[in-house]
């Protein structure tokens, strides 16, 4: 978005020129002067007080928040001393990278950026309530499992991230790479709602005692799982799960030690179940598409979702 | 509590004499009335909401000294064409959804309600809005704030709001190697 322009880029003496170029008054702040800006447009400005930089931090921290990313924000902390750590104050990251670098180096190194402003956040030891990574170029698994182990320890709130494929939307399972593979961390931390596009195979480990405990929504997009592994895991560990979204997401399903072979889901607290899925039984695929508004009755708190091989 | 949906603007609001107790009356710092839904207003505002649980509005008017007139009447009208308006989807919807923005977009007309404003009368507003605990009016006049700010460098941005830069050179310096992955120009 920003990369054709450097305005940052300026060194502080063609900063300082450029401020005395403009209507910038630095011994000679401008008397506050409601009446003559009053008929201005907002974003014509200039001319009058620095009225922003007297709001208080809580309503800064909203203005930064709706800041398209992170880096943006944080470049704040250049205007002035009062600015220093405003940035820091936001409960969000995001990073979006809507175009692919054409090098795989400049990919690096935009990688490299959201390791570092994770790790610089990480020091303070705080909680995040918004977590957003757009990358829409190849992500290697040790990255991806680095911000999910970040999120799994610091998140406290929304999850976020999509790391698309340029795949066909409608023949999406005909070039899977199997070889990629992550594991999503159980939570030490809250996170309330999860959406992964991760185009790779998404592993939830049992051996852990932990559980997603306050998660009530989560979406899976482009990926294949494992049935028993998602089964398990959304009937035993998501107590409080609302809504489901599978979208483009192969479930491959193996024969289980009792001999049934369904992808199975029970839930007490599901209300919405999105599906747009390929199920795989021993080598056959069937499409599955649908979307199941669950009602609660109080006779049959019990629900199972399943989809069978009949 | 039934509210009159055909209510239009803060002019028309404060001639409608008999919804009484339908109403709060609001004194601005410079001492004007105006009348504002006491359902809209309780919805909108905690601080109201808390003043007319706690029986503390004044029915000659409830002193808002930290606000002038030109605010409290953008206020009052915000809250007005709130009650107006039919909420969008974006608006309602719960707490579980997946949206890429933080924050809920503002609707159409609560962008043209800010639009309007001066500079000056914005950030009255949002001192108003802040001091009354309008959530959503804080947000929409902070979001319009915001896309003051979007894409410009700090030069921009000191310009546009008139922040005087008190940093030496060498302390500039030393946050963009701090923070170089935010200033990144590849």
């Amino acid at each position: 978005m920003w990369a054709s322009r450097k305005p940052w880029a300026l060194d502080a003496a063609a900063a300082a020129a450029a401020a005395a170029a403009h209507r910038y008054h630095r011994s000679t702040p401008p008397a506050v002067c409601g009446s003559m800006v009053t008929h201005q447009q907002a974003d014509a400005g200039g001319g009058g007080a620095d009225r922003i930089t007297d709001l208080p931090d809580d309503v800064l921290h909203i203005i930064l928040a709706h800041l398209p990313t992170t880096a943006e924000a944080a470049r704040t902390s250049v205007l002035s001393r009062r600015w220093r750590r405003v940035w820091t104050g936001v409960p969000a990251f995001s990073f979006r990278y809507d175009e692919s670098p054409s090098s795989s180096s400049a990919q690096e190194d935009q990688l490299d950026r959201i390791d570092a402003a994770l790790s610089g956040h990480a020091a303070t030891g705080t909680t995040v309530e918004r977590l957003e990574i757009f990358v829409p170029f190849g992500v290697p698994d040790a990255r991806v499992a680095r911000w999910l182990r970040f999120a799994s320890r610091r998140l406290n709130g929304e999850l976020r991230l999509v790391l698309p494929s340029k795949k066909s939307k409608t023949r999406w399972w005909e070039s899977w790479d199997e070889a990629k593979e992550v594991a999503i961390p159980l939570c030490e931390s809250v996170i309330t709602s999860m959406s992964l596009c991760l185009d790779r195979t998404l592993r939830f480990p049992s051996h852990s005692a932990a559980a997603f405990t306050a998660l009530v929504a989560l979406e899976l997009t482009e990926g294949d799982v494992d049935g028993g592994e998602l089964g398990s895991t959304l009937s035993c560990r998501c107590p409080h799960l609302k809504k489901l979204t599978l979208d483009r997401i192969m479930v491959v399903t193996l024969p289980t030690e009792g001999g049934g072979r369904d992808f199975c889901i029970r839930s007490d607290s599901l209300e919405q179940l999105k599906i747009s899925a390929i199920i795989s039984l021993d080598g056959m695929l069937q499409s599955c598409t649908g979307m199941v508004p669950t009602t609660r009755t109080a006779t049959d708190s019990k629900r199972k979702h399943a989809i069978s091989d009949a | 509590m039934e509210v009159d949906k055909g209510k239009g603007e803060a002019e028309e609001t404060r001639k409608v004499a008999e919804a009484d107790r339908d109403t709060v009356t609001l004194k601005s710092s410079d001492g004007k009335l105006f009348e504002v839904s006491k359902e809209a207003a309780a919805r909108l505002s905690t601080v109201l909401a808390g003043m007319i649980a706690g029986g503390s509005i004044d029915d000659n008017g409830t002193d808002l000294k930290q606000i002038g007139s030109e605010a409290l009447e953008n206020v009052v009208d915000y809250c007005n064409k709130h009650a107006n308006s039919i909420p969008s989807a974006a608006l309602i919807s719960s707490s579980i959804s997946f949206n890429t923005a933080p924050f809920k977009e503002p609707e159409e007309w609560e962008r043209k309600f800010v639009d309007r404003l001066s500079h000056d009368a914005l950030f009255d507003l949002v001192e108003a809005a802040n001091f009354l605990g309008m959530e959503r009016l804080l947000d929409v006049t902070c979001h319009k704030i915001s896309e003051m700010m979007k894409g410009k460098s700090p030069d921009q941005i000191r310009e546009v709001f008139n922040i005087k830069n008190d940093y030496t050179k060498e302390e500039l310096e030393e946050i963009r190697q701090e923070l170089a992955w935010a200033f990144y120009d590849d």
